[in-house]
């Protein structure tokens, strides 16, 4: 490697203007028209400055809530007010900031550091973030009619079902949940980008630390969301139709929600935490230009964590009476997480020690973020102790925790993130005395608002309390957290007046201003919508560092992919673990598409909190029509075709199966379905071992074996045309593959019937009892999805008939028939599990 | 003891020293039975411990950003590997046995004394008290908990609609109470005190103001109690007047159909509803409202009139059509039931 000293010594000349078919087909369109723009440059930074709005919507709620607590008998509110604005900051913040703004960051970020001019979806991000914009706006505007949800962020029934009979938690079901499938949408995004579209020479073991930490935290939100969306469906329907799943009068549970609810909200808090932890791990090392120490022990501690996450949800349940056994196999587990990052906390502390740091702005936040973490991760491990527990739990303890761990472990690695990669995204530097007044600002309010609420916790103060008596010894602290609250919102807005001053009026940057090593400050500045010039090889962590010379290279035009000479815009994909060029993705231009299905879709979600059913539905087509008008625009190339990428290189621009970026994402999709379906199937399982006799007694109604036998037949031979369209597409048999879905989609179609059918005559009453409910719902969620799959067949079908023979559309085909089998694979498990279970259990 | 003043000493300096020596009558460190106190000592033993750690992090972190570049000794490699997991690994496995310890330690379902048992019921926003085996029948009343020092004391804890949390920090942590669900703690106390405990779960409006009362009292004393809250009260003296148009106030208002006065339970108005609290002793409580107001004739009078002002939310609605003269009377009547 090349000394630290050599590399700074080096400037890149000014990078030659890009040839003018590349700079075209890339270049942002004018007006209205921007509205269009599906690229990542554009779509991230409207992402992260929606995040960052939504962080400042969230920060109001909470200002109100410190000044209507800075003394006892606070006026500010109402009582009804403040439940509303205490659970809106909650939602605002985790769904609305912190998850969303960190998928913003790595959709902008990502493309850059593994080397792609975009992510392969760029409309499904576009698409996202529409969705981001709109619901989130739609669930917050509820605050200003005093509609806002008011049953707390988690929402526990039967405060949230029963006992809130108005539309306050429909914004939080409907609004939050539409958000979270965009969520969804995002980690097949940014997960398929890291697998197939790096630069070439990127292999695995030499991927940006920050990517490896966006892939962990992309599947745990895979993982995590589904069961929640899951939970949020059944919960809206007990609400709307009242099927009585979390009701305990009729033999739901509402102790089911708290599990599903917090099987996703665990993994959340480190979903919130690891790209933040990534930041660190990619700013750290810049400001002591030395790499980081312990790459492999990060990856490593990064994908412990994501693990070790999903096992210790019931920590937040530890006063719910559960056995002392289960108490201590969570608690252990809760302890275990903090292995990982204590390992990263020590990688850290290590490459500070290897260097000679430099205490810019971005640097401060870091070291910040150090302090503040490992203060919150320590009393971390306090509460996951049962019996400190059940003093702490749901007291000002676990307030004063949380925001240690969330603006600590989040905020301040972002503020860093913010202040580091400006100019990468503006072209212009930050402004050192007002950063140093934002952080410092900000670092002593928060400590000031938030050690106060340990002791407050402590002395017995209850969370969510819109009051508290005056005799309590509560109220000096109380003070002092609101007057710190004052001081760390100041902060704030200094660190804001930094952010947009320098944006528009700082000094221009020059290029890789901080000297940093990592791929994305090889690109001139700003960067440009093209991203690189040419699309480089690598060959270590820090690609600047090893050869300074690399910006002039690119900008040369010396690597792959130098020009567009067909007018489209591509990029590379490369293998998924050695990163050899395979195949050029040709990526859609700007269109209007992603926005109007977002807006219908919006409209499908909005109106279906004012139980405007039939409009919902109507919208919902809408949207699926533009979607669908979408996937029949999507580029379709001949399977011969191919290109020259440049140093004697030529690649196809078509591939199928597990090479391809559709098989990959399909593949997700089916995978973060399944832990939806798994929950589901855990529901019935729970309400089994909360019931005392299964059927529970009074309910003589049965499922009729033979009805059941018939469906499962029918359901499982329609996957056998589905199993043949793969071979029947190798072999370019176009009317036989619309032979085989006609063949799918009647099997299938009948079988559903006959499912519905079985329901029907059973004489089982969805309303009767949490039991009754579920067997439904087992039946209902793979019936939707085969629905789905109807529609993707009937698609398919066309745009075969239709199509040119010479294209294909296996992609389609394909995905259609994984979608299919999938489907039918969970309704043949629902008939087994509702049909044989009552007998073995 | 010795742990929480060492503790004291060497966490948080001024802030809580003071608050080590002040209490509280619902503060987790100023523990009046043996659950809280061993809690309260494991926290301040951890407490400590993380001062240490984070002392000693943060003293890394700062040698490494103050003295830079300079050759620091150890190798990279062996310091994440003694630092960031064979100390915190060990670290954490002392601690998860400790955990398990302690909660054995403060569970006292297998005490060998036979426990005083006690349901509380959970509702939107007040506390059921329930003594359903007591020698003379079962006890009923609301938002005070009182029991004997020393004797265990089974709570039984469920609710009538949401999810509550029971939580006396005095005494120990917190249980939950969940539809359909039967959760049980055991507390002692361990010398005769008024202690404070609030719900603890976000249960709606009026979360922030439903408190009760533990009293915990000697042995005879609460024996005594016990006896005078099973007696049914004396009829009002029929040359007291305002007694007794307080009386009639009670019943011809429609109190009854929501409480209970036992005595009163015949003619049209019976004082037998189940939907507010049990209102036989209501002047011998410390609170009203489950510890919104204090006891005494002007509150009660004022929560009648203005419960929805005072406690919005609240199942019970304002009865501010009553004339001052009725209102004082009806109020010094629930006052005068002892």
């Amino acid at each position: 490697m090349t000394s630290v000293e050599e590399a700074r010594a080096y400037e890149p000349p000014p990078p030659p203007p890009s040839p003018p078919k590349l700079a075209s087909v890339w270049a942002q369109p004018k007006g209205w028209r921007q509205l269009t723009e599906v690229n990542n440059t554009f779509i991230g930074v409207l992402y992260v400055g929606t995040g960052l709005m939504f962080l400042v919507l969230g920060g109001i709620l909470a200002l109100m809530i410190r000044w209507h607590l800075a003394q006892p008998g606070g006026t500010l509110l109402t009582a009804e007010q403040y439940n509303q604005v205490f659970t809106l900051h909650g939602t605002t913040m985790m769904f609305l900031f912190a998850v969303p703004i960190m998928e913003a960051s790595s959709v902008w970020l990502m493309p850059l550091q593994l080397g792609a001019r975009d992510l392969p979806f760029p409309r499904v991000s576009a698409y996202g973030f529409w969705c981001y914009l709109f619901g989130g706006l739609m669930a917050y505007s509820s605050i200003f009619f005093w509609v806002a949800p008011d049953s707390g962020w988690f929402l526990y029934p039967p405060l949230s079902t029963e006992y809130s009979p108005g539309i306050n938690n429909d914004f939080w079901l409907l609004g939050i949940g539409f958000i979270e499938i965009s969520a969804i949408a995002q980690v097949v995004e940014v997960v398929v980008g890291i697998m197939k579209t790096r630069a070439v020479g990127m292999s695995l073991d030499r991927l940006p630390i920050y990517s490896w930490y966006v892939l962990v935290t992309a599947l745990m939100i895979g993982f995590a969301f589904p069961p929640l969306i899951l939970g949020d469906i059944l919960m809206e329907i007990e609400r709307a139709v009242d099927w009585p799943f979390f009701d305990a009068a009729r033999g739901g549970d509402p102790i089911l929600w708290q599990h599903l609810f917090w099987f996703f909200g665990h993994p959340e808090v480190y979903i919130i935490f690891l790209p933040a932890a990534g930041l660190v791990s990619t700013i750290l090392p810049t400001f002591v230009q030395r790499p980081l120490v312990g790459y492999t022990w990060v990856v490593l501690a990064a994908v412990a964590t994501g693990f070790l996450s999903f096992g210790l949800w019931v920590h937040h349940m530890f006063t719910t009476g559960l056995p002392h056994l289960s108490l201590s196999f969570f608690s252990a587990a809760s302890m275990a997480v903090a292995i990982p990052s204590g390992i990263q906390v020590f990688c850290w502390i290590a490459t500070i020690w290897t260097g000679r740091p430099i205490l810019k702005v971005p640097f401060l936040y870091v070291l910040g973020f150090l302090f503040i973490f490992v203060a919150g991760g320590l009393t971390g491990v306090m509460v996951a102790a049962v019996p400190f527990d059940w003093q702490a739990h749901d007291s000002y303890f676990v307030v004063a925790h949380l925001h240690y761990v969330l603006i600590g472990g989040m905020v301040f690695p972002l503020f860093a993130a913010l202040v580091y990669y400006l100019p990468l995204a503006s072209g212009r530097m930050p402004n050192e005395t007002l950063g140093r007044w934002g952080f410092w600002l900000t670092f002593i309010g928060f400590n000031v608002t938030f050690f106060p609420m340990h002791i407050l916790g402590l002395k017995g103060m209850p969370r969510r309390v819109y009051d508290y008596p005056a005799e309590m010894g509560w109220n000096e602290l109380n003070l002092i957290a609101s007057l710190g609250a004052a001081m760390l919102a100041v902060g704030i807005v200094v660190f804001f007046t930094d952010l947009c001053w320098s944006w528009f009026r700082g000094p221009k940057a020059k290029r890789n201003p901080w000297n940093a090593g990592t791929l994305e400050w090889a690109t001139a500045l700003p960067s440009p919508d093209t991203g690189f010039r040419s699309i480089p090889e690598i060959t270590g962590h820090y690609p600047i560092w090893d050869d300074p010379t690399l910006p002039e290279k690119i900008d040369r035009g010396r690597f792959y992919m130098p020009d567009s000479p067909h007018g489209d815009r591509e990029t590379l994909r490369t293998g998924t673990v050695d990163a050899r060029p395979e195949q050029i993705l040709v990526l859609p231009k700007p269109t209007w598409l992603p926005l109007l299905a977002a807006v219908a879709t919006t409209v499908c979600f909005g109106v279906a909190i004012f139980k405007l059913y039939w409009t919902s539905l109507a919208a919902g087509l809408v949207g699926l029509a533009f979607i669908l008008i979408w996937m029949w625009r999507s580029e379709v190339r001949s399977p011969d075709e191919a290109r020259d990428i440049g140093l004697g290189v030529r690649v196809p621009t078509y591939s199928v199966g597990p090479r391809s970026h559709a098989w990959w994402a399909m593949v997700l999709l089916v995978v973060m379905d399944s832990t939806a379906y798994g929950g589901l199937v855990f529901a019935y399982l729970f309400i089994w071992t909360v019931s005392e006799s299964w059927p529970p007694a009074g309910i003589e109604a049965t499922l009729d074996g033979g009805l059941a036998l018939v469906t499962a037949a029918l359901i499982l031979a329609s996957s056998l045309p589905a199993a043949f369209l793969g071979n029947a597409d190798r072999h370019r048999r176009r009317h036989l593959i619309a032979l085989l879905l006609a063949a799918m989609l009647a099997l299938g179609i009948a079988g559903g019937w006959m499912s519905l059918a079985l329901l029907w005559d059973s004489g089982l009453d969805p309303k009767r009892h949490a039991y009754t409910a579920l067997v439904w719902m087992m039946v209902l969620f793979p019936l939707v999805h085969l629905g789905i799959g109807a529609v993707m067949a009937a698609f398919t079908l066309v745009k075969a008939w239709v199509d040119p023979p010479r294209y294909r559309w296996s992609h389609a085909a394909r995905n259609t028939g994984l979608w299919w089998q999938w489907s039918v694979a969970q309704m043949l498990f629902s008939l087994a599990v509702i049909v044989f279970y009552p007998d073995l259990a | 003891m010795r742990t929480r003043a060492l503790g004291a000493v060497l966490v948080k300096g001024g802030l809580v020293g003071g608050l080590a020596g002040c209490g509280g009558t619902q503060s987790a460190l100023d523990p009046r039975g043996p659950a809280a106190a061993t809690i309260a000592d494991f926290s301040w033993i951890l407490f400590a411990g993380a001062a240490v750690i984070f002392i000693g992090t943060m003293a890394l972190a700062a040698y490494g950003v103050l003295l830079p570049d300079r050759t620091k000794g150890v190798p990279p490699i062996r310091f994440i590997l003694w630092g960031g997991l064979v100390f915190p690994g060990v670290t954490l496995l002392v601690l998860t046995v400790a955990t398990a310890m302690v909660g054995n330690a403060v569970d006292f379902r297998t005490h060998p004394e036979e426990p005083l048992r006690v349901t509380v019921v959970g509702n939107m926003f007040w506390w059921e008290v329930v003594y359903p085996d007591l020698p003379g029948g079962p006890l009923v009343t609301a938002n005070e908990l009182r029991i004997p020092v020393g004797r265990p004391v089974e709570v039984t804890v469920t609710t009538r609609d949401v999810i509550h949390s029971f939580w006396v920090p005095a005494l120990h942590g917190k249980m939950d109470l969940i539809p359909g669900r039967m959760n049980r703690i055991t507390l002692i106390a361990s010398e005769p005190a008024i202690l404070r405990g609030q719900c603890a779960e976000f249960c709606g409006e009026q979360h922030a103001w439903m408190a009760l009362f533990v009293v915990a009292l000697d042995p005879a004393e609460f024996d005594g109690w016990i006896a005078r809250q099973q007696a049914v009260p004396e009829p009002p003296d029929p040359a007291d007047e305002q007694l007794v148009r307080g009386r009639t106030a009670f019943l011809e208002a429609g109190c009854g159909t929501c409480h209970v006065i036992r005595g009163l339970a015949e003619g049209p108005y019976a004082a037998v509803g189940q939907l507010g609290p049990d209102l036989t002793h209501v002047g011998s409580r410390l609170s009203i409202g489950a510890g919104v107001l204090p006891n005494g004739v002007g509150p009660l009078a004022a929560w009648i009139a203005g419960v929805q002002d005072i406690k919005s939310g609240a199942r019970m609605p304002s009865y501010s059509t009553l004339d001052g003269e009725t209102l004082t009377a009806l109020a010094r009547y629930l006052e005068s039931l002892k």
